[in-house]
């Protein structure tokens, strides 16, 4: 137990070093008293905003991480198998091709995120019940076909148009719009809340949904909420800091390995160290080859498959 | 004596594919009845049945006179809870949380545990004798341990009947009568009513009161142990042939398997 507490203060410190780097580095090299003078508060500003997208879209991924494994009872699971992923991506690729800017284009990402889990949904669905097998087989068909539609379409478009594409596929926490930010903020921390007031519930559905309905637990109601929870969450991210990939898939996975899989302490863990996660790896991805910016997820890539396969390798020696 | 399962002409089972068929009977306070029959005949389904998993496409079910249809999942696992013949688990809990999730009828969702929930999760882990093992995670343990600790499980749901299913499938001799002994037990001095799919047709006739036969989805027969451990009837369910003689020990009918080139 004492352990277990001191695992826990590491967690916490991990968070506080992961702000205060990202708060320090930029691409304008200033020491961290410079940052509070007057002249230099824009650039105070931009960095706050883009540390609260990394708190925010890495603590959403990750729970919703979270609640997809725990449901789908599959260690792959990631919050884009519902399609969000692609049906944003196609959303926000259209939009760009079509000329559209502004607010248009997250409004657009949106929608596609949402019409496609709905298809996926629709796919998946057996008269009321929802069973997860047709669920995956659903959302990897749906993704690949929407990949196919975005490549034909990147394949087709100008050149000028594609860094803003890629700037969609790969992710990015540059952000200079305080509004749609808020929006998704209120968004995410609420459908975060609303998913750990089921911690009982994850916890038997992860073990299987008969045990479940033993319990006393109405699964598929149950799951249904989840979903929407789930998709909300992805689809309000994805349009704000475009496709980040393995941030859902690799957070639960540590912190299941060194807390257990209770999700009463794994919803609220999680959420912390995907926020210091997706805050860090932004950090790189500002100062790696600054003035440029590497997509954030080359960096999540990079940084989760090393962790993935490390993992791995350390349940097979226990098992 | 109170009838608190009553199933009446029951049928049931999958999407184009009616497993259960007429199948009628009832179930009584502190009664100790097992469920034989050979694969496939519909043992698990009608469990699933009977616990609200599956809904019936005709005929109906009293829990304690009142129709199943009309009782909330969440008020039924207050009464009866159900111990799987295996649990595969796909993450790591420890077998205290394994334990504790037999509350969760209980709790209402913005409720944390109580005193009065631990003290009987702790109670239902002495019951069981997995006191020792609560802090250890259950992918750990062994068959006969985990058994024990889903008994547990099954006990913090503070249920009138305990429905189990092939409890002892895949434990050795000595596991199986521990189990079974402990399940004796709490029907005895817990007053827990049990309802047991067993495919030990002896350990079915060491332990329960009364027995049903199930084959092909229907009853064939049912009743006392002697009534439906007969030569006869299990030769033409199970087809094999059997010998059925006196256990000296417990003047129970004993089943003796042998080969059919044995046979004269």
């Amino acid at each position: 137990m004492k352990n277990f507490n001191i695992r826990i203060i590491l967690l916490i410190l991990l968070f506080i070093l992961s702000l205060t780097l990202a708060l320090n580095h930029g691409s304008v090299k200033l020491n961290f008293l410079e940052l509070f003078l007057k002249e230099n508060r824009p650039i105070l500003y931009l960095r706050i905003l883009r540390i609260l997208l990394g708190i925010i879209a890495g603590a959403g991924l990750t729970v919703s991480g979270v609640v997809m494994q725990a449901i789908l009872k599959n260690p792959l699971a990631e919050p884009y198998l519902l399609g969000t992923s692609s049906g944003a991506g196609l959303g926000a690729v259209l939009a760009i091709v079509l000329g559209f800017s502004g607010l248009f284009l997250p409004l657009s990402a949106f929608i596609g995120a949402i019409s496609t889990t709905i298809l996926v949904y629709q796919i998946a669905r057996e008269d009321n019940r929802l069973p997860i097998q047709s669920l995956i087989l659903a959302g990897v068909i749906v993704s690949l076909v929407l990949s196919g539609i975005i490549i034909l379409l990147i394949y087709t478009s100008p050149k000028q148009v594609m860094h803003g594409i890629f700037w969609w596929l790969w992710g990015s926490l540059s952000n200079y719009d305080l509004k749609p930010l808020i929006l998704v903020t209120v968004i995410v921390v609420s459908a975060i809340s609303l998913i750990f007031l089921f911690w009982k519930d994850l916890n038997a559905i992860s073990i299987g949904e008969e045990e479940a309905i033993h319990l006393g637990i109405d699964v598929e109601k149950v799951k249904k909420i989840l979903f929407i929870l789930v998709s909300l969450i992805t689809s309000s991210i994805v349009c704000v800091s475009g496709i980040i990939g393995f941030v859902g898939l690799i957070i639960p996975h540590i912190i299941r390995f060194a807390f257990g899989s209770n999700h009463k302490r794994l919803i609220p863990l999680s959420a912390i160290l995907g926020a210091a996660f997706l805050v860090f790896s932004d950090m790189l991805a500002r100062t790696l080859i600054s003035p440029l910016e590497i997509p954030i997820g080359v960096i999540t890539a990079f940084l989760g498959a090393p962790i993935f396969i490390f993992l791995l390798k350390g349940k097979q020696k226990i098992t | 004596m109170d009838s608190i399962l009553k199933v009446e002409n029951l049928y049931g089972g999958y999407k184009n594919n009616e497993v259960i068929k007429n199948v009628s009977f009832e179930l009584n306070e502190k009664d100790f009845l097992g469920i034989i029959g050979p694969n496939a005949s519909g043992k698990s389904t009608l469990l699933r049945l009977i616990t609200k998993v599956l809904s019936p496409t005709k005929g109906k079910i009293f829990w304690q006179g009142k129709d199943l249809k009309k009782i909330s999942l969440k008020e039924f696992s207050q009464n009866v809870a159900f111990v799987a013949q295996e649990t595969k688990i796909y993450f790591s809990f420890s077998v205290w949380e394994i334990v504790f999730m037999g509350r969760i009828p209980y709790l209402k969702r913005l409720q944390s545990e109580t005193k009065k929930d631990f003290s009987i999760v702790e109670n239902a882990l002495f019951l069981t004798e997995t006191l020792d093992l609560r802090n250890k995670p259950f992918e750990a343990l062994s068959s006969g341990e985990r058994q024990r600790v889903l008994i547990a499980r099954a006990l913090a749901q503070e249920p009138k009947l305990l429905i189990l299913d092939e409890p002892t499938a895949h434990l050795d001799i000595g596991h199986q009568i521990h189990i079974m002994d402990l399940i004796k037990k709490l029907n005895q001095t817990k007053n827990v009513t049990v309802l047991i799919v067993l495919h030990d047709l002896n350990l079915a006739s060491q332990y329960c009161e009364r027995l049903i036969l199930l084959d092909k989805g229907r009853i064939v027969k049912q009743g006392d142990i002697s009534e439906v451990l007969t030569y006869k009837d299990l030769e033409t369910v199970y087809r094999t042939p059997v010998l059925v003689k006196e256990n000296p020990l417990t003047g129970r009918p004993f089943i003796i398997l042998f080969s059919e080139s044995q046979k004269e």
